[in-house]
């Protein structure tokens, strides 16, 4: 119907469609596919203050968020090992509920950005069911542009404002 | 039919008496430039019989006066200029002490106070050129309701000057915004048209979102993160009842009724994707109205409740479309340069209101309903989310600073012209404007 | 439409409640502190309504005129008030032609708007109209139906741009109306030798049945006046007064300013 001119756009366009044709099953080749050598986790030192298996362990020891694109949704290369790192604590914590909020930068009216921050929770709970985490301890929420944790019009700020952020929200050790 | 005898016997009378000097053909002129100005007028305080109710004819005139104002269309004289006072306005003014400060209009109204404890107003509207009454008209109510009748007369004055409806006599439901950028508080809210009576509707422990009136301006369709769900609620204004509209597993969010409110039209979140439906809130069935798997969100009915005007991203970028109200026949109506969306259909008909993506610039413009005659209207770094005064002549929107340095709500002219903020109380965002009240 | 903000019934628990809510709120955030007032179910006695007509004493100054009904749906009749007699105005005859002088109109505390500012606004509103200025010659009736003068109209033509320039700055056209061919009027003007308008304008029959029946028309037709009464006495050549001294159609014609 519309001609599309970029080839960029396209691409764009054809994982849009992937990601979002997966309601019903899993897109393995999405999301399956872990990198050979996740990037490790700066060797957060783990003080006696900070509890194994509570909010506090997932956030320091885990790392809670992940980082998008302008516009997109796909989880990024980077962010792979982040969420293999949720996957494997939610195995070793199984009481454990995650809740998954997708955010925006201002880039987006309003309502398409709710629309956009549930795909990006939606794509990693995607990536997180693909790591064998059940679908019924994950929640997903889309907080669009309402959210932002830097203020600055700029790409620095708009970089960290498009994110998804995983929350304890139950079964953490505390 | 009388006007037209009257004209002819005019014409008649000019070729049968002749005219002194060299007889030529009468000259053609065709005047096709004009100087937009605001119209003087001069409106005086109210007069009344006892002090008490002249303090409320300043209160009336003055609230007159600046709804006038406001509109850009008017421009009231400051009545110090004024050389007659009106004492009477059952006696006709003398026109030429009003054309000596360049007034083309004059209301003169008075205020009484009856047996009843009601308040009745009445005033005349004088064409000063013309010296004839234009408009005359008693309005009675409780005298705590004085700002509404002041509305109405301003709503009166505007439609006998400008041949259209006015939208004093109108409410903005809107979201207050307070608190630090990265931890705003969101409260519902509405207010007069000019900012007066504003009353907070939730309490801010929770955000709230694209607030929009029914059509008869007692309900409010929102969106709403209680307990961190967020669901499109219904708000009656006359219960203070709230309830969730439908019960979804998933986010709802955008709501705007149909023109006849019985209708409220969502997007709802199923899977990370967003799509189109209608409920009908009599049977509370939900009718699906798109299905691509692209974002669909933020419709818009045609005033004539046959269409629906939505944002897709379907083609590649953010493009406004349009479809049947039954989902039939979507296609794409904005080819403007840049992303387009939140389109908001007017309610004369004639134009879709929408908000222009270049990048990080936004700001707010109309384009027919085929997606001819684009027009911008603003230009700020980020104006958003339109809504049309009931007349389709002015609109609201919200306009963000830089740096998260806060969010005002404006008023645009469809002319462009009349630019100005809307006073609220605080930050304030998401305007929505109700129909005329009745 | 009721006004939740009129009556206050109070409901203890509820307002102790808010008030609470509402002083710490304020006291964390805001200046504004407004408190907090759910709405309720008071209901306000509606507006009513009538219209009133000039009154005996005000139809001396101006007589009376034949009805037209106002096309008002909101209006009540009241039995204080005689019913609805608007004069149209197109058909007053005003008491006393004589035109306002515009050279002493000096109002005692001057308004600083000047003409330059508004000549700016008008320029700035035509920057912001983008539409294509479409062909100014299209139906054009006046000029098509009145055939075999077109000598008169190249003589002519000077007077007409002279005419225009100076009438101009006082038509406040009503651009933004939706329908921009219902708004072109037409006017039979006599002027007298000192450029006075002489007797009142007439609406041409046909702009005045289209005023009859269409506000928007009417408010045209009214603009169109004020702005030939304001601009008098119009500058043209003494010596070609019989070639001004009727203008036949006046038109005015937003058309080209109106931005669709």
């Amino acid at each position: 119907m519309n001609r599309i001119s970029s080839s960029v756009k396209f691409t764009v366009l054809a994982a849009a469609l992937l990601m979002s044709a997966c309601t019903t099953k899993p897109q393995a080749t999405n999301t399956a596919p872990p990198p050979a050598s996740p990037p490790p986790m700066a060797a957060a030192p783990q003080t006696s203050s900070i509890i194994p298996g509570s909010e506090q362990d997932f956030k320091v020891n885990v790392g809670d968020t992940v980082h998008f694109a302008l516009n997109q949704f796909n989880i990024e290369d980077a962010d792979r090992g982040t969420l293999q790192k949720q996957a494997a604590w939610l195995a070793k914590y199984p009481a454990v509920r995650l809740t998954l909020e997708g955010d925006c930068d201002e880039r987006g009216t309003r309502e398409f950005n709710l629309a956009l921050g549930a795909r990006r929770a939606n794509a990693i709970k995607e990536f997180l069911v693909a790591q064998g985490v059940a679908t019924g301890r994950l929640e997903t929420v889309s907080y669009g542009k309402e959210r932002p944790v830097c203020t600055e019009s700029n790409e620095g700020c708009w970089a960290q404002n498009r994110r998804g952020v995983s929350t304890v929200t139950g079964g953490a050790t505390s | 039919m009388k006007n037209l005898s009257v004209a002819v016997l005019v014409l008649a009378a000019l070729f049968v008496f002749p005219v002194t000097g060299p007889a030529l053909a009468a000259l053609q002129v065709d005047v096709t430039q004009g100087n937009a100005q605001p119209l003087p007028i001069a409106i005086p305080d109210f007069v009344a019989s006892d002090p008490g109710q002249a303090a409320m004819g300043a209160q009336i005139a003055g609230v007159v006066r600046a709804d006038l104002d406001r509109s850009g269309l008017f421009k009231s004289i400051d009545p110090r200029a004024f050389v007659e006072r009106i004492t009477n306005i059952n006696v006709a003014p003398t026109f030429a002490s009003w054309r000596a400060i360049n007034a083309q209009g004059l209301a003169a109204g008075q205020v009484e106070v009856l047996s009843t404890g009601q308040i009745r107003v009445s005033f005349r509207l004088w064409d000063v050129f013309g010296e004839s009454q234009m408009d005359g008209r008693i309005l009675t109510t409780q005298p705590n309701d004085w700002r509404r009748i002041a509305h109405q007369i301003s709503d009166f004055i505007y439609e006998r000057v400008t041949g259209e409806k006015g939208y004093f006599d109108t409410r903005i439901v809107f979201i207050s915004e307070s608190g630090p950028a990265l931890k705003r508080v969101k409260r519902l809210a509405v207010m007069d048209e000019d900012g007066a009576n504003p009353i907070f509707l939730t309490r801010g422990e929770y955000m709230v979102l694209t607030p929009r009136f029914n059509p008869t301006a007692q309900m409010i369709a929102y969106m709403s993160y209680i307990d961190t769900k967020p669901r499109v609620y219904l708000f009656d204004l006359e219960t203070g009842k709230q309830e969730m509209l439908g019960n979804f597993p998933n986010m709802t969010f955008s709501p705007r009724f149909s023109p006849d409110g019985n209708k409220v039209a969502i997007t709802l979140e199923n899977g990370g994707n967003s799509d189109i439906y209608v409920m009908d809130l009599r049977s509370h069935q939900m009718t699906r109205l798109t299905s691509d798997p692209a974002i669909d969100t933020a419709p818009s009915f045609s005033p004539d409740g046959r269409q629906i005007a939505f944002e897709s991203d379907r083609g590649g970028s953010k493009q406004v479309y349009l479809m049947n109200a039954d989902g039939s026949g979507q296609h794409r109506v904005s080819f403007g340069a840049g992303e387009n969306g939140t389109p908001v259909w007017s309610p004369r008909g004639d134009l879709i209101a929408f908000t222009k993506q270049h990048g990080s610039h936004f700001t707010v413009g109309v384009m027919r309903f085929d997606g001819s005659g684009e027009r911008m209207l603003t230009n700020a770094y980020h104006d958003e989310g339109p809504t049309w005064a009931p007349n389709g002549r002015v609109l609201m929107f919200n306009r963000e600073a830089q740096n998260g340095r806060g969010s005002q709500i404006w008023s645009v002219d469809v002319t462009g012209r009349n630019e100005r903020r809307v006073m609220t109380p605080g930050d304030a965002s998401d305007p929505a404007w109700s129909p005329l009240l009745k | 439409m009721p006004r939740p903000t009129t009556a206050r019934q109070p409901r203890i628990g509820l307002l102790v409640s808010i008030g609470l809510h509402a002083g710490l709120v304020a006291a964390t955030f805001f200046t504004w502190s407004r408190l907090i007032e759910m709405p309720n179910n008071s209901h306000t006695v509606p507006v009513e309504l009538v219209t009133i007509a000039d009154e005996t004493n005000v139809a001396a100054m101006a007589p009376p005129e034949p009805d037209k009904p106002e096309p008002d749906k909101l209006v009540q009749p009241d039995t204080q008030m005689t019913p609805p007699a608007l004069p149209d105005f197109t058909e007053v005859q005003p008491p006393d032609p004589v035109a306002p002088d515009i050279t002493i109109k000096e109002p005692p505390k001057p308004k600083p708007e000047t003409q330059k500012s508004k000549t700016q606004d008008f320029a700035a509103l035509l920057n912001k109209l983008t539409a294509a200025p479409k062909p100014a010659p299209n139906a054009k009736k006046g000029a098509q139906a009145i055939t075999g003068i077109g000598n008169a109209n190249a003589m002519t033509a000077d007077l007409a741009d002279a005419l225009k320039s100076q009438i101009y700055r006082c038509w406040n056209p009503p651009v933004g109306a939706p329908n921009a061919s219902d708004l072109v009027v037409d006017f039979h003007l006599a002027l007298n030798p000192d450029g006075t308008v002489s007797g009142r304008p007439q609406l041409s029959s046909q702009s005045a049945m289209a005023a009859n029946g269409n506000a928007y028309t009417r408010a045209a037709s009214e603009a169109a006046m004020r702005a030939i009464y304001q601009c008098q006495p119009y500058r043209l050549p003494a010596s070609r007064y019989g070639q001004w001294r009727d203008i036949d159609p006046l038109r005015f014609d937003p058309r080209d300013m109106m931005g669709q």
